[in-house]
């Protein structure tokens, strides 16, 4: 039955129901620029004290629990946005860091190449001339040089490359078995629907890191787990157990490092294709064995078919010390690596008199027939059809789309995460307005409880005298 | 939409990051006067710039080397006058010493003046441009003709690509003209025998060499002829490659540099947004309830 006593009681409990929710407010205030912290609501209900013929009186107010704010529309979004803007910003980072192939590069293939070729119409005119010969060999080691500087250039991206990958893959592997054990803390913490809204913060920052660098698929399960598999179906976290990746250098692919997974229950190590990373990692991948990789390419053959029909014109002309037979650049017998190896024959740059200008050996010094041989090349169907300008016109024209591409998708995928973020900030996250209102709002409520117990004892006190009396 | 503090915050770093980069972007091409410096900036005009550079470094190297021939031919030519001229007087020689008036002491005194015009005709044939000898053609490191008027060089042509796959003559042949490769007259031995003819008092022999020197005449003058062809080929084809040069930088020039107006109004116009971002983002930091609360 209602008496003066259980007012009192039940006002003391809706201050400290009172309290909570400012507390509530207070701890949203204080976490109101934590990275990963979704907004806190207490949930308050009304509770009956007890039916007094067939009148119920309510039984004051307590805090049923402190519930998270989260959209899930939304956060079932961002782990696929989080994803593709990570791949994407890391291949366009990759590939606008590459300068070699600027046209504006005065010690570029283009600007050696007009050169070589000024040299040799020079000693086309005079090829006798000891100082227009060392130039010309000069100028074809200017060539060789900046093919050279292309080369390691390149490679120096995808080295550069592979130590972003291998630093991040040990920051994947402490953040799958993070997860792992945030999943066991969290299922521990569950308890009669109270949720360990800090272990939940916890997990979603991790989740979001690693989706970042790994691109993986998160499926939630019905224990409330968080699962994250790559895009070959291979788990990197279930349940409570992680996987562990690494990075091994792949003797196929100029030892540049390949991704391995090493299953939870230690089966493995399963080799995952570039394809089935995403994120960070998987962008790397994919410039470096993509767009940079076909620029190497590129650049290799064209150094090789370059120099092979300029040694085709050199070799059967003669020197006038009457040599003849001799390569003007040392490459490979094949094209791959040889942009980075192509040097001119060192015999004839010690001995510039072996630099096959003349079209016979009987022929006097000023003969330049060799010369013109090899000047037709210039204008000669030599690299897939092309002349060399052509060749690397159409390779630096592939290059720049691939960079174009890859920063026009960077910018889109970029502009839907922050869409995303801000939808996400704008459920989860904590608004200092907001919290002020329900903070003024439990102060009121605190307020009026006070004068309620006031009250209370005003007629206890008045009870209390008449007994006296 | 529920409008929280991150948001506020994020929006404003986003919206001023976004407007410095624009800013940044449009400083560099401002000051560096390049709207392209990597091929991804313009895939196409990277690819242009190439393939025009090529061109204009071409052009620009048929300019010089056709230069350089033309000033090379008229010091051959200039050769070629000295020695139709001496030919001339030569043969100016034989009409008069074949008149019987005169005696063998008189053409024992014009085979001395011919024994000049011989040396004089092989001086000028072995004129040099430069440090090479021009009318020996692939021998041009030792004079083509001894004191004898034996042809020492070849039958080389040097040749200067003034377009792709044109190939136009930079030399001349003396062989043919000189010696008379190719059924001519050898006009240095047609001055040998005029020279014998008067030291014998041959009339016959002096006649002989009017008709050989006449003919030798026409060879040298044929020649020139053919240098003067060369050289307005050459001084042809090196306008014409100043031409090109022009206008291949011109092409390069519109793919690769920003236009200076376009860039400033572009600057211009990512400052002002600037400070708008910032304008804005202050006065959204502005309102709060922490101010009106006391």
């Amino acid at each position: 039955m209602g008496d003066l006593l259980s007012i009192l009681s039940t006002s003391a409990n809706a201050l400290n129901t009172q309290q909570s929710v400012a507390q509530v407010a207070s701890n949203n205030l204080d976490n109101v620029d934590t990275p990963g912290y979704s907004r806190q609501t207490a949930n308050l209900s009304s509770s009956t004290l007890d039916v007094l013929g067939g009148v119920v009186l309510g039984g004051g107010v307590s805090v049923t629990n402190v519930t998270q704010t989260r959209d899930r529309f939304v956060e079932a979004q961002m782990p696929g946005a989080q994803g593709a803007a990570a791949y994407t910003q890391a291949q366009s980072d990759a590939l606008t860091s590459v300068d070699v192939l600027d046209a504006s590069n005065a010690d570029g293939i283009s600007s050696t190449l007009s050169q070589f070729w000024t040299a040799l119409q020079s000693l086309s005119q005079d090829a006798g001339d000891s100082s227009l010969r060392t130039g010309a060999i000069e100028s074809a080691q200017q060539v060789a040089a900046s093919f050279n500087s292309t080369a390691s250039g390149i490679s120096e991206a995808q080295t550069g490359l592979d130590s972003q990958i291998s630093a991040s893959v040990t920051q994947v592997n402490t953040l799958s078995a993070q997860l792992a054990t945030l999943n066991t803390q969290i299922r521990g913490g569950t308890v009669n629907g109270q949720q360990p809204n800090d272990l939940l913060d916890a997990r979603q920052q991790v989740q979001d890191q690693l989706v970042t660098l790994t691109g993986g698929q998160v499926v939630t399960d019905a224990q409330g787990d968080v699962n994250i598999t790559l895009g070959d179906g291979t788990a990197l976290v279930s349940g409570e157990t992680s996987a562990t990746m690494a990075a091994v250098p792949d003797p196929t692919n100029n030892n540049h490092l390949a991704i391995q997974i090493t299953r939870a229950d230690g089966t493995g190590p399963v080799a995952e294709s570039d394809s089935s990373i995403g994120g960070q990692i998987g962008g790397w991948l994919s410039a470096r064995d993509g767009a940079l990789q076909t620029a190497a390419n590129s650049v290799d053959q064209l150094a090789f078919d370059f120099a092979n029909a300029v040694n085709t014109a050199h070799s059967s002309s003669y020197g006038i010390d009457g040599s003849t037979g001799n390569a003007l650049f040392t490459v490979g017998s094949t094209a791959a690596g040889t942009a980075a190896s192509i040097t001119v024959n060192s015999a004839i740059v010690n001995d510039p008199s072996m630099l096959a200008t003349m079209g016979s050996s009987t022929a006097g010094d000023g003969d330049a027939t060799g010369v013109q041989s090899m000047l037709n090349v210039e204008n000669a169907a030599v690299s897939g059809g092309q002349d060399p300008s052509d060749a690397l016109a159409a390779l630096t024209a592939q290059f720049g789309s691939s960079t174009q591409q890859a920063t026009a998708n960077s910018t889109a995928d970029a502009a839907t995460l922050t869409h995303l973020t801000t939808l996400r900030s704008s459920a989860s996250g904590v608004s200092s307005d907001e919290e002020l209102v329900n903070m003024q709002r439990a102060q009121s409520a605190y307020q009026a409880i006070s004068k309620v117990i006031t009250t209370a004892q005003t007629m206890l006190d008045a009870l209390m005298a008449i007994q006296t009396t | 939409m529920r409008i929280t503090d991150t948001m506020l915050y994020t929006n404003a770093s986003t919206s001023i990051d976004l407007a410095r980069s624009n800013v940044n972007t449009a400083t560099e091409e401002s000051s560096s006067g390049l709207r392209v410096t990597q091929p991804g900036d313009d895939p196409a005009a990277a690819a242009g710039v190439i393939i025009h550079s090529a061109a204009e470094s071409f052009a620009t190297s048929v300019q010089q080397t056709a230069t350089a021939a033309v000033d090379e031919l008229q010091t051959a030519s200039g050769a070629l006058n000295s020695v139709s001229t001496a030919l001339t007087t030569a043969r100016e020689l034989a009409v008069q010493m074949s008149n019987d008036t005169y005696n063998a002491t008189d053409r024992a005194d014009a085979a001395a003046q011919v024994g000049q015009i011989f040396n004089e005709v092989v001086a000028a044939l072995n004129t040099k441009s430069g440090d090479r000898y021009v009318f020996g053609g692939s021998q041009d490191q030792t004079p083509p003709f001894d004191a004898s008027g034996n042809y020492n060089g070849d039958t080389e042509v040097r040749t200067i690509e003034v377009a792709p796959g044109v190939q136009q003559p930079a030399s001349l042949r003396a062989d043919v003209a000189i010696t008379g490769a190719g059924g001519g007259t050898n006009v240095l031995a047609a001055l040998t025998a005029f020279q014998t003819a008067l030291t014998n008092n041959d009339t016959t022999g002096i006649e002989a060499a009017v008709g050989a020197l006449q003919t030798g005449t026409s060879q040298v003058a044929q020649l020139i002829s053919q240098a003067g062809g060369d050289m307005d080929a050459l001084s042809t084809a090196a306008t014409v490659a100043q031409a090109t040069t022009l206008s291949e930088t011109k092409d390069v020039s519109n793919l690769q540099d920003a236009d200076v107006v376009t860039a400033a109004t572009q600057l211009q116009m990512a400052q002002t947004a600037l400070q708008a971002a910032l304008a804005a983002s202050t006065q959204s930091f502005k309102f709060s309830l922490l101010d009106q609360s006391g």
